[in-house]
């Protein structure tokens, strides 16, 4: 079965945490994790290059915990298996983690202003 | 056990620290939570907090040092010896949860945290049980 870009339930229980009194709650994490997420694709990007795979797991094992906060669930996949090959991630690896990113991102930004 | 039982959270993912603050700040209700976001110098962050944590969340892969290490440091001291240390980690391999185990760490709650569930289990760990909640 083909994974979701993001897990509807996870968001459900988010939204759920908004519903309680806190209705910037959900939006607040969909904007720290944009912020978070920025940061660390520059930061996994340089450690590949230059082949840091104490660096690479390390931001990678970061970023799948943001992501899967927010129940990206693919982002999430394509995270671990780096992590766990973080000593033969290249750049192609990382086109992947990007463009999942962006689908995210994307999804994200609708679930935002719908929730505005 | 306090009955307002004070909280430690050390954790560098933001987004983790925000959902906890959320479930334990307001969901819990509860006046003493305290968070650090990296671990320098955490053995004299964590020995200088009033009231002394009652429980503490520690983040496996956190720098500069990793949450083995801090555990291993705080149970050399005697306040923290018999303070439940719960590890939260994302990580699914069997051998790091068995070395959690090992090395003595109170429980594991997997991340992302599991909001629904939450109180129920922090309540389970007040109680003194020993939790392992795995994804």
């Amino acid at each position: 079965m083909e994974l979701m870009t993001l897990d509807r339930n996870r968001l459900e229980q988010l939204r759920n945490m908004s519903s309680e009194g806190h209705p910037e709650f959900l939006i607040e994490m969909i904007d720290l994790f944009l912020e978070e997420a920025e940061r660390d694709l520059g930061v996994l990007k340089d450690s590949l290059f230059h082949h840091n795979a104490d660096d690479v797991r390390f931001e990678a094992h970061a970023l799948r915990a943001s992501a899967m906060n927010l129940g990206a669930v693919r982002l999430g996949l394509l995270l671990r298996n780096l992590e766990e090959e973080a000593s033969s991630g290249d750049l192609g690896d990382f086109k992947q983690i990007e463009a999942e990113y962006l689908r995210v991102k994307q999804v994200l930004g609708i679930e935002r202003n719908h929730h505005a | 056990m306090n009955e307002y039982p004070a909280v430690l959270y050390i954790e560098d993912d933001p987004l983790s620290r925000k959902i906890m603050e959320m479930l334990l700040c307001h969901d819990l209700d509860l006046a003493h939570v305290t968070m650090f976001a990296d671990s320098t110098e955490f053995s004299a962050r964590v020995q200088a907090l009033v009231p002394k944590p009652d429980v503490i969340f520690l983040d496996v892969h956190i720098r500069p040092h990793t949450g083995f290490e801090i555990l291993a440091a705080l149970r050399t001291l005697e306040a923290f010896q018999r303070v439940p240390i719960v590890a939260l980690t994302a990580s699914v391999m069997n051998e790091e949860i068995q070395q959690l185990q090992n090395v003595g760490f109170s429980g594991c709650l997997a991340k992302p945290i599991d909001v629904e569930n939450f109180a129920t289990l922090f309540q389970q760990i007040l109680n003194g049980e020993s939790i392992w909640r795995i994804n």
